[in-house]
């Protein structure tokens, strides 16, 4: 086993210099608009929360590979970026140990057993999020009032931004009283880091340009909500929101640019990435509207994630190549 | 050829059978939510799978090989619906938290397969030590599942419902109430059979190696 | 010899009568058994509930009912318990088993109804076999389907909305709803045909 010359290693295989780490700082970079605004919108709180979040997927990672025996591999960042990532789609008045729990689970069940990095077939803050999403459904709801926000904070589920059902359920009147500008803006109410699709927006765009991410998903999944949407909302306006108010609301922006570009849950071919969002975008919605009490665009993706395999499969045909009748 | 012992002995670790045969999966998932539902769903199936092995045994030479599935499942049918009958006359509380999975231990694959694998090619005396030393292995795993789930679901341990025999492990004070749902909900099931079989990974590889050295 | 056809029929009749045979005696030793725990642990803490303040003269249970209701359509004799609450020499409360079938075999319901104001007082899922979870949640008394049952107008029976009814389903449940909701009904048209007469004896 000692002279293994061909060590082949799980996707990614792209080699131009940039390593692994890299390409996690960067995707770290481009969050900190939105966690900044976060911060901003709900002080001290959602910076401790963060703060745990990240410590504790480092603590769980670290202590795993302690335990396997195995070299650490918190040096490629990746834990701190799943830490960060689940804090973020957490509400800002979630108790600590939620966010302990659900980071500790994320790397525990949704990274390290499919080996340290790569392996995941679902991302893996997303599995920590939903775990402790179904498991305290109550917890995962506890908004706070943003500091700046044109409405105020009113019963529970009026203002669960995110909270799809709810969201779409508002009554027509109350949809008015959200502007547009305001919910792009990020003066809205929702978890830590996903209130403000400008700044997801911009740190997404800065992605595909460093050649992070490619573009097809996010835009995929965007296409897929508008369209979805457009058609709901034009069918029954009081059952379905219209457009804008889906793509600006909830993690819809997050999970566009940070969910959907995920390296290893997500197809590797240009058309495989590009349905995933499109299928997924309208799954999001459907899934709004018909009746998920939390989360339906993490929901969504992880869905999703679950067929990537199939969307691999999805190939361009190489140039000059006819199609073989076995 | 096995000693007695070993006949038994082997359900026990070596062919320990949610985790070693990887058989008998769906009550392993679906019953495993507390303790009580372990060890009972485990004992029921003991007890069919002892009876049915003894009556093929020992009918092993009479049965027509054509017609010999049809014959197991007949008898091993007839001691379900006996421990149906049975525990819901005196364990009714126990057989409600089983539910349906008590008619189906009839599908159970561990009691087929014992009944074509070993019982109708061995004496009564062998057949029912693999039997008991099986099931009792497929109790002692659903046992450890479902204290394991309950304990890291609800901080209890219910060992016996009938009789009150409830246990709080983790108190968390006056009127608040430790429930992690997640791992009572059927996901978490999977998780937890997944950390029992690299626990018992681990375990064997490191027994190999020290045989070795 | 074993591979002769009627040595196999011979084998598997012996083995399936024997096993027949076993079943019928466990059957006979487990039910009275059974039926008395349902008594004691399900019906009479339902029908104490449900008759709960009407200072009722009699003991339901005691006075309960064997109510005969002819045969099925493979000759078996149907029967059903029947109790009866009185006051003032009235008959004012009945409650009836009765039974459908669901998803997974027959659900089991006891209905309570009060007789002067033709009302379900409520019901309760004594046995089901439905799958967990979705019809399974029959047999919690807190489900809104089960609540939705008290204080239900029956005279002019119980269906499901979809039917043209006031009952509404389970989601996902449809079929175990559906039986539930029959086995009500049925109940109630037994109330009416049964309880006078009933009461006049």
């Amino acid at each position: 086993m000692t002279n293994q010359r061909l060590v082949v290693s799980i996707s990614p295989h792209i080699k131009n210099g940039r390593t692994v780490r890299r390409m996690i700082v960067t995707t770290i970079a481009a969050l900190m608009p939105a966690t900044l605004w976060g911060f901003y919108q709900f002080g001290l709180d959602a910076v401790a929360l963060v703060a745990v979040g990240i410590t504790a997927a480092c603590g769980t990672e670290a202590l795993i590979s302690r335990l396997a025996g195995k070299t650490s591999s918190l040096g490629d960042g990746h834990a701190v970026l799943t830490g960060l990532v689940l804090a973020l789609l957490v509400p800002a008045g979630a108790p600590f140990w939620l966010v302990i729990v659900g980071a500790a689970m994320a790397i525990l069940v949704g990274k390290m057993p499919f080996g340290p990095l790569g392996g995941a077939p679902i991302y893996p803050a997303l599995v920590g999020l939903l775990i402790v999403a179904t498991s305290w459904p109550n917890e995962i709801k506890s908004y706070v009032q943003p500091t700046t926000a044109p409405i105020e904070l009113k019963a529970q589920g009026a203002a669960d931004a995110e909270f799809p059902r709810d969201a779409v359920l508002i009554d027509p009147s109350d949809e008015a009283e959200y502007k547009t500008a305001d919910l792009f803006l990020g003066k809205q109410v929702g978890p830590i880091g996903v209130i403000s699709p400008l700044l997801l927006l911009l740190g997404g765009l800065f992605l595909i340009l460093r050649r992070v991410s490619r573009w097809q998903a996010p835009f995929g999944f965007l296409i897929g909500m508008g369209l979805a949407a457009g058609i709901g909302h034009a069918l029954d306006p009081s059952g379905c929101a219209s457009a804008s108010f889906h793509l600006f609301t909830g993690s819809a922006m997050f999970g566009a640019f940070f969910l959907c570009t995920d390296w290893s849950s997500t197809p590797v071919t240009p058309w495989g990435m590009f349905l995933f969002g499109l299928i997924g975008g309208g799954l999001a919605v459907l899934l709004r509207i018909a009746g998920l009490p939390y989360g339906a665009v993490p929901w969504a993706i992880v869905i999703m994630s679950l067929a990537t395999p199939i969307f691999d499969r999805i190939t361009p045909t190489p140039f000059g190549k006819v199609a073989s009748h076995a | 050829m096995k000693t007695l012992t070993q006949e038994f002995t082997k359900g026990l670790w070596e062919q320990i059978p949610p985790f070693r045969l990887v058989l008998g999966l769906c009550p392993t998932l679906a019953v495993t939510k507390s303790l009580e539902g372990g060890w009972g769903m485990g004992l029921a199936t003991t007890f069919v799978l002892v009876c049915s092995n003894i009556f093929i045994s020992a009918l092993r030479n009479v049965i027509p090989p054509k017609v010999r599935i049809a014959t197991f499942i007949v008898i091993i049918a007839t001691f379900v619906v006996i421990t149906e009958l049975v525990m819901k006359a005196y364990t009714p509380m126990l057989s409600e938290t089983l539910g349906v999975f008590i008619p189906l231990i009839v599908v159970n694959c561990i009691i087929l397969g014992r009944a074509e694998a070993f019982a109708s090619k061995n004496g009564v005396g062998r057949s029912l030590l693999d039997g008991l030393g099986i099931g009792l292995g497929f109790t002692l795993a659903l046992a450890v599942l479902g204290a394991l789930r309950e304990l890291l679901g609800t901080g209890k341990l219910t060992m016996f419902a009938q009789a009150n025999l409830d246990l709080t492990i983790i108190p968390l004070g006056e009127g608040r109430e430790f429930l992690f749902k997640f791992m009572v909900d059927p996901p978490g099931a999977f998780v937890c059979l997944g950390a029992m079989l690299l626990l018992m990974n681990l375990i064997s590889e490191r027994s190999a190696r020290s045989k070795a050295a | 010899m074993r591979n002769k056809i009627w040595f196999m029929a011979v084998v598997l009749g012996v083995v399936a009568f024997l096993a027949g045979l076993a079943l019928s005696g466990v059957k006979g030793m487990t039910t009275p058994i059974i039926e008395k725990r349902i008594l004691e642990q399900k019906i009479k803490p339902s029908l104490d509930k449900f008759f709960d303040g009407l200072d009722l003269e009699n003991d339901c249970i005691e006075d309960r009912q064997v109510l005969d209701l002819g045969k099925d359509a493979r000759g078996r004799k149907q029967v059903t318990t029947l109790f009866l609450g009185k006051k003032g020499g009235k008959t004012v409360v009945a409650a009836l088993q009765t039974k459908a079938a669901g998803f997974g075999g027959d659900i089991e319901v006891l209905t309570a109804f009060s007789l002067d104001d033709k009302k379900i007082l409520g019901v309760k899922t004594l046995s089901q076999s439905e799958t967990m979870g979705l019809g399974a949640r029959v047999s919690n008394d807190a489900e809104p389907f089960i609540q939705q049952f008290g204080g239900m107008n029956y005279s002019d029976g119980v269906a499901m909305r979809s039917n043209g009814g006031q009952v509404d389903a389970i989601s996902g449940a449809t079929v175990s709803s559906v039986a539930f909701t029959a086995a009500v009904n049925r109940a109630t048209v037994l109330v009416e045909k049964n309880v006078d007469s009933a009461a006049a004896n």
